[in-house]
Parts: C-alpha cells; structure tokens; sequence
C-alpha cells in the first residue's frame, strides 16, 4: 500500500524523518519497497499577485498580465480565464519546471513577450477535471513556493503489507505501528461533528441482515442537500498522491477516510433507493450494472446489498452504477459495515473483481473503526459540501468476547530464544496496545486490541515481541540432537551416477519444463493430465515423454550456430491417475545428439552421430549402474523415428525405453535442418536393480587366448542372435564375444545386403594357462554350430 | 638327430645371433641392415631357414612353422620396440611433429547450473545433520495449503498464483508439502530437507512458470528461533562465503509464526546500493520461520513437547546471485552458450 508521509504526520504528535521510518519499518516485518518524494518535477513555481490584465491585440482568446512575485514584477500572456486583477495564481517565472518536465523561458507569444507562465492545475500535475488556473485566498502572500502551499512537499512510502497485518491498511494504521516503534503518541485528529434527529421528511434507514454471519455489523446514516462537484484541491492532491482517481467530492471523501483509517465506506444516492429499508443478503440469480459498466451475475454465493425491490450493491466489493452519485444526488445514504472475509473472498473470486475496499474486507475489519469511519467521513462531507448530517443507524450483533490469550514466559522464551524477563514482556505488549495483566508469577493474560486481529496465540505475541527487540537480537545457535542415519531417497545415487556418466560420454544436462503444448503432447503421446487453468499453449499438458523438450532446445541451439549437440535430461513425466487413485511421476532419461560425433578438430575424424552413439548412451548408463553390458535392442517401430532405425532397448525382458532417428516430418516440423538422434528410458527399474555398491572379483592370474571369426552374413541376421546363439552352446571357457570389426558392401542398399562382421573370442581358465589345443575344440564348435544353425559363410 | 631337430637348433641359434646384433644396432641405418638382413621378405637369414620347410616330412612341419612364426614374430617386436626409441629424442634431428597444435581431448559435458546448486546445497544440510526426502510434483489442495494452515480463500493463497489439474489437484507451489508429509509419516524428531521442481502461474521478465526449491524442517524438543538462525547462517556463509552479511526480517507465512526473511548483503555492490537490490545493499534470499502449532496438531504432533523451523527457498534466485546470473529465464532457454560455460 502507498502512504502519504504528510498525511501519516496528521495522526502522530511528532513524526521522524522519512528514511527513518523506512528502516525501522522494514525491520519490523513492514517491508518499505520504496520511498519516493513526491511531485519532483514541480519547481520554482510561487504564488503571485495579478496586477492588471488586458486582452492580446493578436489573439482575442489570450490576456497579456503583469503579475507581482513579492520582488519583481513579470509580463506574461495566458489563455487561463477567470483570473482578475488582484487574484493570486500560481505561477511559473522562467527557469521554474512544471509537470512533464517543462522547463519555462521567456518568449514571444503572437508578437508579445511572455515571461513564465500562470499554470493550471493540470500543469502542476493534480488529478482532475480542472484546467483553469490554480487561485489561492487573498491572504496568501506573493512569492511563497506553491509546493509548500498546496503540501506537494512530500514522501510516498510503499510498503507491503503481509495478509496478515489489515491493520497497516490506513495511514492511522501506519501511524500505530510507527508510534509503536519510535515511542510517540498516535490519534485522530479532532473534529466536531453535528448530528441531526431523524423527523419529518428525513425518515431514518432500517436496516435487515439476513445473516450476521455474512455482516456482523452494518450501519447506515442520511446526509441531506449536498452538493455533488469536484472534490476540493486538498482533497485530489491527497489522493493523487496515492495514484488514486478523483470521481467526485463525495465518492472522493468516503476513499479519503478509508485511506485513513482503514474502513470502506459506501454512498448511495438515497433517491434511487426504494422505500427506507436496506437489506443484507445473498443474492438470488439477479443481474446487477455495477459502478465499472459491467454487468454482474448474482448467485447466492455473493452477498448483496439490496432495497425492497431490488439489489443496489454488490456488498464490500462495488456499487451498482444506478444507486450511484451523481450530480444530481441530493441525499445520500452512507454506509460502514463490516463482511465476512470469506464470503467477500468467495465473491471476488467468482466475480473476478478486485477493489481497495474489498481488499480490506477480506483481511479483516478492526470492529471499532466502523463508527468513527462514518462519523469521520459525515464531517468532511458536511464541511466540504454543506450536507446535513443525520444520526447513525447501527445494526450489529453485539459485542464480541474479547479474546484473551494466557502466555507463559517459558513458551515465549522457547520459541524465539531471547533471554526475557517479564517486565520488558509486559511493557513490549502495552507498547502495541494490549491489556496485559500478570496472573501468575510466569504467565501473563494478555488481551489484544480490537485492531490486531492476528493476535490470537502464544506465537503471534512471540512474534510481535521478537519484532519490536528486532529479530537482530536473537542469539544464533546451531542446534544439538541425537544423531541419526537416514538414508538418501531411492534412486538419488543412481541419478547422481547417470549424470556424471553422460557428462564425461561428452553430454550438457538441460532441465526442461514439467509441461508442454498439444504439438509436444502429439509427439510423446499416450494419456496426458491437463491444465485447467494453463497460462500459455505451452502449459497445456504435463508432458508424458522428455523427447519432445529436447528436440525444442535443439532447435533452439542450431538456430544459435551450435551445430554439435548433445543433451541430456533427468527427468519426471506425468501420467494420469492409475488404479491407486493417484498420479504417477515416473523418473526418465533422455538423450538427443546431433553433428559431430567426435570434436571438431584435426586430430579426430570428422564423422556424424547414428543410432549407435545414441544406443551407446544407454549401454554406458547400465554399466555405471552395474546392470551389465547394456540394453538389449530389439527393431521396433515408433511414429516420430524413422523405420528401421528405432530400436526399442529392453531390460530383463521388459522394454524400458527407445533409441533412433528422429524422421523426417517431425525435424520439419520442429524446424530441425540435421539429423538427430534420442533415446529415452525410464529409470525406475533400472535405479531398483542398480547396485549401490560394486563387489569386486578376483582379476583373472593366467593369461586368456583369442581368436578372430569373421561371419559373412544377412543384414537380416541379428548379432545380438549371433552371440545369444553362441552363448547359449555353454562353453566354460569362452569369457568374452564381442565384434570388433564390419565391413559393408557400400554400393549394396538391398535388404539382402551382407554385413561381414570380425568377432573375436577370448578364452580364459580360471586355474592355468589355456593351451592351444584346448581352444581349438572350441572354436570348432563354435564354426560348426554357425554353419550348421544360419549356413553362413566363415572366414577364420 | 632327426632333421627336424636339427632345423630348431639352427633357429635357435639364428635368434640369438639376430638378439646379439639388435642389441648392438643403435643407428637407424644399422637397424635398416638388420631387417633387410634377418626379417628381409626375399633375402632375409629367417625366411631362408623358414623355406627349409619343404626339406622335412609333412607330420613334422607344423612344429617347425609354429616355432619358426613365433620366432619370427618375436624378432619383429623386438625390431620394432628398438625402432620406435632409435626415432626417439637422441635420433631426433629434425622436428617432425608440430608440438603446437591443440592436444586431443574428448568431449566433456556440462551439469545443470541448478544441479549444481542443489547437490552443493543437499551436501552442506547433510552435514548438519538434515537427512533428503522427496514429495510429488502433482499435489492436493490439502497438502499445497490447508495443512499448512490456509484454508480456502485465505489471502496468502493470493500469494502463490496456482496451476489447477482438477478442483482438488494442482501443481505444488512450494515444497512445503513435504514437511506435511514427512511429519505424517515420521515421530519427533525430524530434520529433512526436501528439494524440486514448484510451480507458479506466472512468466514474465522475472519469473519462469517453473522453478526449484529446497525446503528444510526441524522438529525437536526446545527448537527455538536461535536455533534456526544458527542454521540459516552457517548455510549462507558456506554457501555464499564467510564474510557473508546476514539479515533476519519479520514477515508472514500462513505455516509459520514467528516468520522471517532472510537478507544477505547485495552481492553486486557489497551493500553501497544498486539496481539488483534497489538501493537498499539488501537481496532478499529466502523464507522462514517456526512451525505455526496449528500444522504440528494437524499432523499429530504435541504442540506442548514439541517445536520446530521451516525455511524455503528458491535454487534459481540462490544460484543467480552465486554465480552472477541476471536473467532467471536462462536457466529453462538451455542455451548450450549459457550451459557449456
């Protein structure tokens, strides 16, 4: 909320300096987010006196007047009207600045020299509807800095409020908190208010509340023969401070007196209310033009205000537009109530409304204000206007009990560790209004004021008295407890493992958004949970695969002239609710390379990435995990990946994943110029079977033998057969098969091309050096069964 | 003697008079005579004896060739290990490698900024003795807010502007739910930090829909405000340096009370004022405060015997000021520029 620095003055007996205030106001939990002077770009602008005017030979719509500073005299020429001889004005000599960073000069005007200018109130940069010239009383003397006389000297202060203090949403209660803290005496200024009886034509409001849990307080008072116009000079400087708008005096003044002390107040043109009964209650599906032109739909979860035949007023929140004043209301109705915060709350939400005065019903009114708004906001409004003031119609439950709260040193001294003794408790709590009273020798029965509502337990005065020492005070300790193992969340180790392995395989990790848009969600597929309330089509859906986010900061990246990419990202998905009635969020990794498979740099081939760095990816994932020599790729077929270059990577038999070539149509559309390559793989069963700590074996002590077996064979016929097949013979000395070496017929792209592979087989005992001729068998076996199983052709 | 014998003695014989004379040929043109001389294709001394082959009875050849390859292969190693260190320095007087040129290295990746962060975080809270607990990103209305006592339409529900799924699911806001499901699974005394994605329906200049949050919450028998001052000062100065200045401000959560925030002096311009902190030397860092009796009886907790602290901040902001990161949407953009520094 803004505050007005002059206006926080008029409640205290002596008030600091602004960066003062600022200071101790943020240390005591009343964050200032700015102070700022206000009117800066007003400058040298006085007060003169009009000595004689004259209309300008050139222009019928301009004068030529000689205005008195106090020392000099100046001739200027204004198109300002109702200023006569004798007036004083404000005005602006040459050298003097106005609103919008106007600096004035001396020049020629239709043949006239014009020094300065009288400016308008616009020029001063007041809210209103007025360009006429400011004019001051008489009394005023030439010369004087019109930022002194029209109080345009001062601070604004920004502070933000936390919900729970309502009670600094006024100036009076800033000013509370300020007395508080600098030890000053706070109150409201005098005034002296004249009630009229009711009698005779001015018949007093009757006031029904259907629930008092929706208002526990309504009141209601006449004001008669005002007269509605602009707001006075102080009154739209005031408020202009505050960057609020002027309507009209009326409407201005009940703003006023909420700014001031923290009650909203309501005026309704008492002629366009039917009969003298005002009626709080839900409404009924009624429509109702509210003060913003817009029509509003009354269900019975807003409270409204109403007269015999219809609503008037959506309650705490805005006038209806046709009860509103005007400059032809004559009588108003006034009113000061209290609402229910949730109710208001409910209201605001479902309206989609937000308003100052609202703002403070649903934090919270202080119940002692709500008279002294209506009588304070009667006064101005009878000064101001002339109004008649009538009696206060007030209609409320009763008094609330009081809420008293029993405090023992011991807790205050628990909870906030400050050394305390009783006294310096007592005084603090006095110090912020509270009754407290000693009931025994350690416990004190403390009762808050009206204002501060969230006084309501041992640790709201625990807090308060921690802020008014000043959290500085407390002493810091780190704490002592029984030690204790409790071991890291399944899955962290292994994530942690990942991630460093695919760092050093030459990886940047990249953490994408949780959510993605339909687009994304066609890709990934499968069910996905929606937003309801999404704030962009790329928070639509909660993305059921990592794939899609990847391809996105590819493209992102090539677009930026980085043409070698390797990302990663360990992430969630989410998924719909399942048979456990909950959402699932299963923890994946993905992958995507794209360019250069090695550095670009003379020492290395210049070669592109294929399928097999992706599925190489994979297979040192397992074997950081200890899950041996990786995934076992099978052919597979997924929409977005190009045929025959997908692989689907299972783990003990279940797919957990995919690798492949990102097709075509979806580079296109993803705006991808290159080929790319991605895995993804779900980590769960992965992390459950990943060892969390290797056990090491013995290294082998005789020396293994090897050999080398080329097979000429069908692009058709798997390796991973090939091995399996081998393996599956069971011979007790083979350790290893791997192939290390294949040779393509380039110019063949049948599917019946042949791949020669090299496998070299290495065999170990475990107890001697292996002989030749113990190997031999071995290998023949191996021939034999390749031959007689595929009738492939073997080159030793 | 049989002429197979007689064929392995005189092999025998050969390599040590090849290994006699290998030793001795230190120049490359000495170790040039040595090859044309014993390793030569057409003339060489060992391929000569290997021709004999034929000369024996066909059971008896393979023995030979074998001895005779292995010979072979023996001398041509040890050929090519004297070689390689005669082309070394003490040979070397021409430069034929340009030493200049960049080594080779392979490819290094990168970790996460935010990743950085977070595990340098979970460590130092690991160290005083917090263990590591995990929570959904897809929470219920009653752990995001009513447990830690915001029931609906309280105006701190104002300050987290929500991601709704249904009426009753949305995405968390804060990780402060965790400490509402660790309390419901776990007795006094606890101490847990819970990190991870949260969520706000807010994306402007200084704010990403998404971001993380490391959580922290102690439960114990005395836990006071000092206690949680002591905590929160020794993270920040690990954290942020030793000479770290530290700021405990009153403020408002709806789950704590008192509550705190935490300031440290502006990293930019060491407290004289600038543009980051707004003139006032001070960057907001993170939320705390001691756990509201209402969220400790809501878990079943003895609000008598018991109290504790809760603090809650953002890695984002957290790793923007450590390692001098202006703009908060770099960390989602994953502009490889931004990632490989």
């Amino acid at each position: 909320m803004l505050y007005s620095y002059r206006w926080i003055a008029q409640f205290l007996n002596k008030v600091p300096p602004a960066e003062d205030i600022a200071r101790r106001l943020t240390l005591a939990g009343l964050e200032v987010e700015s102070l700022k002077k206000t009117f800066t770009d007003i400058g040298g602008v006085v007060a003169a006196r009009v000595q004689d005017i004259r209309p300008h030979p050139g222009d019928g719509s301009l004068h030529i007047v000689n205005v008195f500073t106090g020392t000099k005299t100046f001739t200027t020429v204004t198109a300002a009207s109702g200023v006569g001889p004798g007036a004083i004005v404000a005005y602006a000599p040459a050298g003097s600045y106005v609103s919008g960073g106007r600096t004035l000069s001396e020049m020629d005007i239709k043949g006239q020299r014009s020094s300065g200018m009288i400016v308008s109130e616009r020029e001063l940069g007041i809210p209103g509807p007025l360009s006429e010239a400011v004019v001051f009383d008489t009394s005023v003397l030439p010369g004087s800095d019109v930022r002194g006389l029209l109080y345009l000297d001062d601070f604004v202060v920004d502070v933000a409020v936390t919900p729970n203090r309502p009670d600094v949403l006024s100036h009076l209660g800033l000013a509370r908190e300020i007395a508080t803290l600098f030890h000053l005496k706070v109150g409201i200024p005098q005034y002296a208010l004249k009630e009229s009886r009711y009698g005779g034509e001015s018949s007093n409001p009757k006031v029904k509340v259907q629930s008092f849990d929706d208002c526990p307080r309504y009141t209601v008072r006449r004001l008669s023969g005002a007269i509605v116009g602009v707001s006075p000079l102080w009154l739209r400087i005031a408020l202009g401070k505050l960057g609020q708008k002027t309507i009209n005096n009326i409407v201005d003044i009940t703003n006023y007196v909420m700014f001031a002390l923290g009650q909203p107040l309501h005026a309704f043109d008492a002629g366009r209310i039917e009969g003298d009964t005002i009626i709080v209650r839900r409404g009924r599906g009624e429509k109702l033009v509210t003060l913003d032109d817009q029509e509003r739909e009354l269900s019975d979860k807003v409270l409204v205000i109403a007269d015999g035949s219809k609503p008037v007023a959506i309650a705490g929140i805005m006038g209806g537009s046709a009860s509103g004043i005007t400059e032809q209301t004559k009588d108003i109705l006034l009113e000061s109530a209290i609402f229910s915060p949730p109710v208001i709350r409910a209201t605001e939400r479902r309206l989609g409304l937000r308003t100052e005065a609202d703002y403070r019903f649903e934090r919270g009114i202080d119940p002692q204000i709500t008279r002294e708004a209506s009588d304070y906001a009667s006064f101005l409004i009878s000064r101001e206007t002339g109004a008649r003031v009538y009696r206060l119609v007030d209609y409320s439950r009763g008094r609330g009990k009081k809420r008293t709260i029993v405090v023992s040193m011991d807790t205050l001294k628990t909870i906030t560790g400050l050394p305390l003794n009783i006294k310096r408790v007592q005084s603090l709590l006095r110090s912020v209004s509270c009754d407290v009273a000693r009931t025994r020798r350690n416990v004190l029965s403390v009762v808050p004021p009206s204002f501060r509502l969230d006084l309501a337990g041992a640790v709201d005065l625990a807090e308060e008295i921690a802020r008014l020492i000043g959290y500085d005070g407390i002493p810091s300790r780190l704490p002592l407890r029984q030690a204790s193992h409790v071991p890291l969340p399944a899955g962290s180790l292994s994530a942690g493992r990942v991630r460093e392995c695919l760092v050093a395989a030459g990886f940047d990790e990249v953490i994408n958004y949780s959510f993605y848009s339909e687009e994304d969600h066609a890709l990934a597929g499968g069910d996905a949970v929606r937003l309801s309330n999404p704030l962009n089509e790329q928070t639509t859906l909660m993305r059921t695969g990592l794939v899609p986010l990847l391809l996105r900061n590819a493209q992102y990246n090539l677009f930026r002239q980085v043409a070698h990419q390797r990302l990663f990202e360990i992430g969630k998905i989410y998924l719909p609710k399942g048979r456990s009635g909950e959402y699932a969020e299963p923890l994946h990794v993905a992958g995507l390379l794209t360019g250069m498979r090695y550095p670009f740099q003379w020492s290395f081939p210049h070669e592109e990435v294929d399928l097999f760095d992706a599925i190489g990816a994979v297979r040192g994932i397992f074997s950081v995990l200890g899950l041996g020599s990786g995934p076992e790729a099978v052919p597979a077929s997924l929409g977005f990946l190009v045929p025959h270059n997908t692989a689907a990577l299972k783990y003990r038999d279940h797919v957990v994943g995919f690798a492949g070539e990102v097709a075509p149509h979806v580079l296109k559309r993803y705006d991808v110029g290159q080929p790319v390559f991605v895995f993804d793989i779900e980590a769960g069963p992965l992390f459950a079977d990943a060892s969390t700590f290797t056990k090491y074996a013995a290294v082998p002590r005789y020396p293994s033998i090897s050999r080398d077996l080329t097979i000429e064979k069908p692009v058709s016929l798997s390796s991973s057969d090939i091995v399996k097949g081998i393996r599956a013979i069971g011979l007790p000395l083979l350790s290893e098969i791997f192939p290390f070496d294949l040779y393509v017929d380039k110019n063949d792209r049948s599917d019946t091309m042949m791949h020669s592979v090299t496998y070299r087989f290495i065999f170990r005992a475990q107890d001697r050096t292996l002989k030749d001729e113990e190997v031999d068998p071995c290998m023949k076996t191996v021939m034999d069964h390749i031959k007689g199983r595929y009738g492939v052709r073997l080159k030793v | 003697m049989s002429a197979l014998n007689e064929l392995l003695g005189r092999l025998d014989a050969l390599r040590r008079q090849a290994e006699e004379e290998l030793a001795k040929s230190d120049t490359p043109e000495a170790l040039e005579a040595f090859r044309i001389r014993y390793l030569g294709r057409s003339s060489g001394a060992l391929t000569a004896l290997m021709r004999q082959l034929s000369d024996l009875p066909q059971e008896e050849r393979p023995a030979f060739g074998k001895e005779a390859n292995l010979c072979k292969q023996r001398l041509q190693e040890a050929f090519d290990r004297k070689s390689a260190a005669a082309r070394g320095p003490a040979a070397g007087t021409q430069a034929t490698t340009d030493i200049t040129l960049p080594g080779r290295t392979g490819l290094v990746g990168h970790i996460h900024p935010i990743t950085r962060a977070l595990t340098e975080i979970i460590s130092l809270f690991m160290t005083m003795g917090f263990s590591v607990t995990e929570g959904p990103d897809i929470e219920n209305d009653y752990y995001n807010f009513e447990a830690l006592n915001m029931p609906p339409y309280h105006p701190a529900r104002d300050m987290h502007d929500t991601f709704y799924l249904t009426d009753s699911y949305l995405l968390r806001t804060h990780t402060s739910p965790v400490q509402i499901r660790t309390m419901e699974s776990q007795k006094p005394p606890v101490s847990i930090i819970a990190t991870g994605r949260v969520f706000r329906r807010d994306w402007d200049l200084t704010h990403t829909p998404m971001f993380h949050q490391v959580e922290g919450l102690l439960v114990d028998r005395g836990v006071s405000m000092s206690h949680l001052k002591g905590v929160l000062e020794t993270f920040l100065k690990a954290f942020f340096g030793a000479g770290t200045r530290i700021r405990f401000r009153p403020s408002y959560f709806p789950f704590t009370e008192p509550s705190t925030e935490v300031d440290i002096g502006c990293v930019f311009c060491a407290g004289a004022g600038c543009r980051v902190c707004k003139k006032t030397g001070w960057l907001e860092i993170l939320g705390a405060g001691m756990v509201h009796p209402n969220v400790l009886k809501r878990v079943g907790y003895d609000t008598d015997a018991y109290t504790g602290f809760a603090f809650g901040m953002g890695i984002e902001r957290l790793s923007m000021l450590k390692y001098n990161i202006d703009d908060i949407r770099l960390f989602f953009e994953n502009d490889l520029r931004f990632l490989r520094q």
